[in-house]
């Protein structure tokens, strides 16, 4: 039967070759297949192992087809207007068959999605997998993280309950806030109004309602999926041009080798969404009420980095300078990292010793493995604090801490004075500042074979010394701007010291109050000097890897890779700044909303 | 084509006297390779408009939600103090001072929540964060970075009060004098 | 190895789906109706409708499931059935036929789940708990301006309005429009949304009747304030509440929040409302004494200065024993003219040292804009009467306020 079945001519048309396991129909199944074709036929073996891609990027797709079939069967069942989402989405849970399963899993397959795509971001990373010639395929990949992170906000509003829109509101104010384009933002020009600005046109309107939800609900459908897959397509078939990055081993057929191992992942990705989704329901608050505003409001765990990033900077730095610097950045990546070796492998580590601690040293490429993981840990560590320190009024609860709306922390934050706030920054600019070899040479010849050492360290400490005097002066010394109306004391010193969120400098005020002003500020300024010196010696001991760096990227590529590293080392300097010394901003020009 | 185009742009011998400028655009482009040009121009011109065409297209000219313009009756219907006659429908208190009236925006500069107007205190009080603002606007306390705004007022030809919740100001100099403070 | 896996995870995938279909034959309210179903014999079921059954109301853009398992409440043979499979008691039925009015626009709730507590709106994420008990005499008021008619079912409400007037509260809070904004306005106290609520010193349930509740009995417990020693250094003290602890008794305290609740800003559609009856005007008053009480009622004078102005109310603000002085000597004090210029003007508040800083809550407000010439002679002829009236009898006039029949 089955046998006559497949001598007709529409089993032929259809199906160009048999089913039988041999080398030749192996081939046959892929190039003969649309869909299978994005792969080779023959792929090295090393190349899909499960402990090198941990089929990360094949993941990444399944769970956008997931996405895309849940989501357009939620479709059937929503109409994105103000009087009817919030009904729609209460209609799936509570009385469409499977509904409410079918939500849990669109909406937890999103955020898998989002977890899987940054892994397989850091996997291409450690695995060298960005260098040549595969540098623009990281450069899409990037895009289309964004493009991931940027479905996930906009199909979080669809809902139309509380937690969407005040989590809408906010991002939707940083457009507002955008320079030049927005109409609250920096550098104004006269004829941007919120009738015109980058918020209206996000949200169609000037406040979040029908417009808005219909904008979202267009982009989130169609618009971005639709430029996802174009993007998902380049970035497939340039997998298959550029080759894999592993290339050692015997090279096998991918039929059955690779897509046995795709299938598994898939069914285990559908095992974790199903118990996941018949175990956790999806969130749904209240509906949307722009009259009432959740305390505290948070945005979606992904986003909630940038949220925290938003209290220790200008909305329109936080919100819209870092994460476009944070992209950029991500781009330039293959562009910057020269160094050729580590394709294709994980970092080997080795062990070593930092002074009396065992510490693993990438060995290869030990500046990018570095760098790039200290940047995603302190991506997490911010996402961290957002999710679990953070409760009412955006004010600090220690994890497990319970929430009162009682709790009153009444912060102390004071700026720095700006020209104190400048020196800090020139003196942390400093520490970047690199010695070629060239200028190394010419002071050699001049001045003695010792000097280059010497004047680095001179440098280096130096500049330490001017951060810890540009900080600690004005803390001990300057007059409180705000004294007559918002601060009962004359000066920074005592109203910080008295606060309850500078620990830092509180400490230093009871250490005044106990052995009085003249020993006092001494033992502060040794601390300081101290600090100061000990920060100098830390980056003169880097002073040799800057210098190196210099040399192998030339001064502009350099430029760009010391500013991206201090600038991130700087935020977690700020976020130090404000909360041990309750320093609100270090530099503060209201004209032009920059404050840092 | 390729040929083409570099036979094409091979110096043509001049004719006569001709300027330096002629014979250079001569040379610069032959005529095949102009009419190239121009026609990839036309077609980058159309292109680059139709996608500003797009996005002006993505700019409603029409909205339904409350217009920003709205008429707040006479000024002589308000007593010194203010006025919460508006925050419902239109999001915005009148302040009556000696010198004049201004209009206030209630929206935390913060992050847009509606702050509160409490008498007893002579202040404005955000729910959200904890935002105080004085009778004028400006920040008593909390994590609002800059003053509340103020609504552009005008007096309309019947004697009304006209607030255009589209411009705005809350610069300290400015928003004391013109459009922004209307002369009782 | 591969196989093995893959064996695996089909057999829990098609596990996992049972597991997920399983559940969704089985929720609650299928548990509910087939009780429901087994309780009846043969020919009673005969006809019965299954399934999830909805009351669509466009006009109050409400859909309620709750007849999906209140199966009964169109069959009064079902009156002693127990609940869900109950008959709705009375006549309300008759009244508010369910396919106009829906069960969600009286009892709360929220309409649209189908499990019991969601649907009974007593979980985190809805802000219309279902009205339990005489709690749901506060959804009368949305439509029925006419209350006098029908008095008999709505006493708690009833005795709400009264003990509002009564007391005087008029004299700070404002209901739609009328009375002073020395506190909030209480138009849509029904609708404060309980997550914006301090519940640290709530004993009860975390829900908005709960809260109104206590602190109707005991306001000072629920909001204390911040004493200087909870605060940061340096901070000035936030006082506790202005609102004086009536003494309410636990039935009084009910009244007032089953009004407190009824206040919304919800707006129903005419055909639904019904006009408020005209009032009988009081015939006119005899005397300017007489027309000065009804005055100091209708503006709630009495909030402050006690009914009749005998005092009695604890005023965290003045400094004379917390206790607000009683009208009854201002004759001693005050001439007409100066007692009518401090009505007119009222009394703010002591400025403090810094003025941007918060003023203690309670003063006395101007009535200038509110009060017109011949009320307030009225009044002044009225409050200079009371040493009259009061001083020479010591015993206090039980309830003066009763006599004075109230307006608006």
């Amino acid at each position: 039967m089955t046998q006559d079945l497949k001598k007709t001519k529409i089993w032929k048309s259809i199906f160009r070759h048999d089913f039988s396991d041999t080398p030749r129909t192996r081939l046959q199944r892929v190039f003969g297949n649309v869909f299978l074709h994005l792969h080779p036929v023959r792929v090295p073996k090393d190349a899909i192992r499960i402990v090198y891609t941990w089929g990360l990027g094949g993941l990444s797709f399944y769970l956008f087809l997931v996405l895309s079939v849940t989501g357009i069967l939620l479709m059937f069942y929503y109409r994105p207007t103000t009087i009817h989402a919030y009904q729609d989405i209460k209609d799936l849970a509570f009385v469409v068959t499977l509904g409410g399963w079918l939500r849990n899993m669109h909406r937890w397959a999103a955020h898998l999605m989002v977890v899987i795509v940054i892994l397989h971001m850091v996997r291409v990373f450690l695995t060298g997998a960005y260098k040549p010639p595969r540098e623009y395929n990281w450069v899409v990949g990037v895009i289309l993280l964004v493009m991931t992170l940027f479905l996930s906000y906009t199909g979080y509003l669809l809902p139309w309950d509380q937690l969407a829109l005040w989590a809408v509101t906010v991002g939707a104010q940083m457009a507002a806030n955008s320079p030049m384009v927005g109409s609250e933002g920096p550098f104004q020009l006269p004829f941007i109004t919120p009738g015109n600005d980058a918020k209206f046109f996000l949200v169609g309107g000037t406040i979040i309602s029908d417009n808005a939800l219909l904008r979202f609900y267009v982009l989130h459908c169609v618009a971005v999926p639709f430029l996802f897959l174009i993007f998902l397509s380049v970035h497939l078939w340039r997998v298959r041009k550029d080759t894999f990055s592993r290339q050692t081993g015997e090279k096998v057929d991918v039929w059955p080798h690779l897509v046995s191992r795709e299938l598994l992942a898939a069914l285990l990705a559908t095992v974790v969404l199903f118990v996941w989704s018949l175990v956790v329901q999806a969130p749904l608050e209240g509906q949307a009420n722009p009259n009432v505003t959740p305390n505290p409001s948070k945005a979606p765990w992904y986003f909630l980095g940038l949220q925290e990033l938003l209290v220790y900077f200008d909305p329109w730095i936080a919100g819209v300078v870092l994460p476009t610097v944070i992209i950029v950045g991500l781009m330039a990546i293959p562009y910057l990292d020269l160094n050729p070796k580590g394709v294709g492998v994980y970092p080997r580590m080795e062990r070593r010793k930092l002074g009396p601690l065992p510490i693993w040293y990438p060995a290869e490429r030990p500046f990018a493995v570095t760098v790039f993981l200290f940047g995603i840990l302190l991506w997490f560590a911010l996402i961290f604090i957002g999710y679990y320190c953070r409760g009412p009024n955006w004010e600090w609860y220690w994890p497990g801490a319970s929430w009162s709306h009682r709790h009153l922390s009444k912060l102390t934050l004071k700026n720095l004075p700006n020209l104190w706030g400048g020196l800090l920054l020139a003196g942390y600019a400093l520490q970047g500042v690199p010695m070629p070899k060239r200028a190394k040479d010419r002071i050699a010849g001049r001045l003695g074979p010792r000097a280059p050492e010497a004047l680095s360290g001179a440098l280096h400490i130096g500049s330490g010394l001017l951060m810890s005097a540009a900080l600690f002066i004005p803390l001990l010394t300057a007059p409180d701007p705000d004294d007559p109306l918002r601060s009962h004391h004359a000066t920074l010193f005592a109203a910080l010291g008295r606060a309850t969120n500078a620990p830092l400098v509180s400490a230093c005020y009871r250490l005044v109050e106990r052995v009085g002003p003249a020993m006092g500020f001494t033992l502060i300024g040794l601390l300081a000097a101290t600090m100061g010196a000990m920060l100098g010696w830390l980056s003169a001991r880097c002073a040799a890897l800057k210098d190196r760096l210099y040399d192998d990227l030339g001064s502009v590529k350099y430029a760009i890779v010391i500013a991206l590293l201090l600038m991130m080392l700087g935020v977690l300097g700020k976020i130090a700044l404000r909360l041990l010394c309750g320093i609100k901003y270090v530099i503060s020009l209201p004209a032009f909303n920059f404050n840092i | 084509m390729d040929r083409d185009l570099a036979a094409s742009s091979l110096p043509v011998p001049c004719a006569g006297r001709q300027t330096g400028t002629w014979a250079w655009l001569e040379e610069r482009f032959s005529r095949r390779d102009a009419l190239l040009k121009i026609g990839w121009a036309f077609f980058y011109v159309f292109l680059g408009g139709w996608l500003l065409s797009n996005l002006r297209y993505l700019f409603p000219n029409v909205l339904y939600e409350p217009s920003l313009i709205f008429k707040a009756g006479k000024p002589e219907d308000y007593p010194l103090g203010v006025s919460e006659k508006w925050k419902k429908a239109q999001r915005a208190w009148i302040v009556r001072t000696p010198e004049g009236f201004y209009c206030l925006w209630a929206r935390c500069t913060h992050l847009g929540c509606t702050p509160n107007w409490f008498e007893a205190e002579g202040r404005f009080k955000c729910p959200c964060h904890g935002s105080n603002f004085s009778v004028q606007g400006d920040v008593l306390a909390g994590p609002a970075p800059k003053p509340l705004w103020r609504c552009r007022m005008a007096l309309a030809a019947d004697g009304q009060i006209v607030v255009d919740k589209g411009r705005l100001e809350n610069r300290p100099d400015r928003r004391d004098q013109g459009d922004f403070l209307l002369h009782a | 190895m591969k196989r093995v896996a893959f064996v695996a995870l089909s057999a829990w995938l098609v596990v996992l789906f049972l597991i997920a279909v399983g559940l969704d034959a089985t929720q609650e309210w299928t548990v509910y109706q087939r009780r429901f179903v087994k309780s009846l014999n043969r020919d009673e079921r005969r006809g019965l409708p299954g399934g999830i059954q909805q009351i669509q109301v466009k006009p109050l853009g409400r859909v309620d499931r709750c007849t999906t398992c209140h199966v009964a409440i169109d069959k009064p043979q079902l009156a002693l059935a127990e609940q869900p499979f109950t008959a709705h008691p009375g006549d309300y039925l008759t009244w508010h036929p369910p396919e106009q009015f829906g069960c969600t626009v009286c009892h709360g709730g929220q309409g649209l789940a189908t499990q019991v507590r969601p649907a009974h709106g007593e979980i985190t994420h809805w802000e219309q708990p279902l009205l339990r008990g005489p709690l749901i005499q506060a959804s009368c008021l949305k439509c029925h301006g006419n209350l006098e008619e029908i008095n008999a079912h709505v006493p708690l409400l009833r005795q709400g309005i009264q003990l509002y007037d009564r007391l005087g509260c008029a004299g700070c809070h404002t209901v739609h429009g009328f009375g002073q904004t020395v506190s909030i306005d209480l138009s849509d106290m029904g609708d404060k949304p309980w997550q914006l609520l301090d519940f640290t010193f709530v004993e009860g349930d975390h829900t908005l009747a709960q809260w109104i509740d206590e602190h109707f009995r005991e306001p000072r417990r629920v909001t204390p304030g911040y004493r200087m020693t909870e605060l940061p250094p340096g901070e000035e003290e936030i006082y506790p509440t202005f609102m004086p602890n009536f003494g309410l008794t636990d039935d009084q305290a009910r009244a007032l929040t089953v009004y407190m609740l009824s206040l919304t800003a919800e707006s129903l559609p005419a055909k639904y409302t019904i006009p408020q009856t005209p009032r009988v005007q009081p015939a006119g008053y005899a005397t300017a004494v007489e027309r000065g009480r009804a005055v100091f009622q209708k503006y709630g004078c009495a909030g402050c200065h006690g009914e009749g102005g005998l005092g009695g109310r604890k005023n965290w603000n003045a400094q004379l024993g917390e206790e607000e002085p009683s009208l009854v000597y201002v004759k001693m004090t005050y001439d007409r003219d100066n007692l009518k210029q401090l009505i007119r003007d009222g009394r703010q508040p002591v400025p403090r040292r810094d003025p941007a800083r918060p003023r203690a809550p309670s003063y006395m407000p101007a009535w200038k804009d509110r009060l017109s010439e011949t009320e307030l002679d009225d009044l002044v002829e009225y409050l200079l009467s009371l040493y009259e009236s009061q001083v020479p009898q010591p015993a206090p006039v039980s309830e003066p306020a009763e006599a004075a029949p109230t307006e608006g």
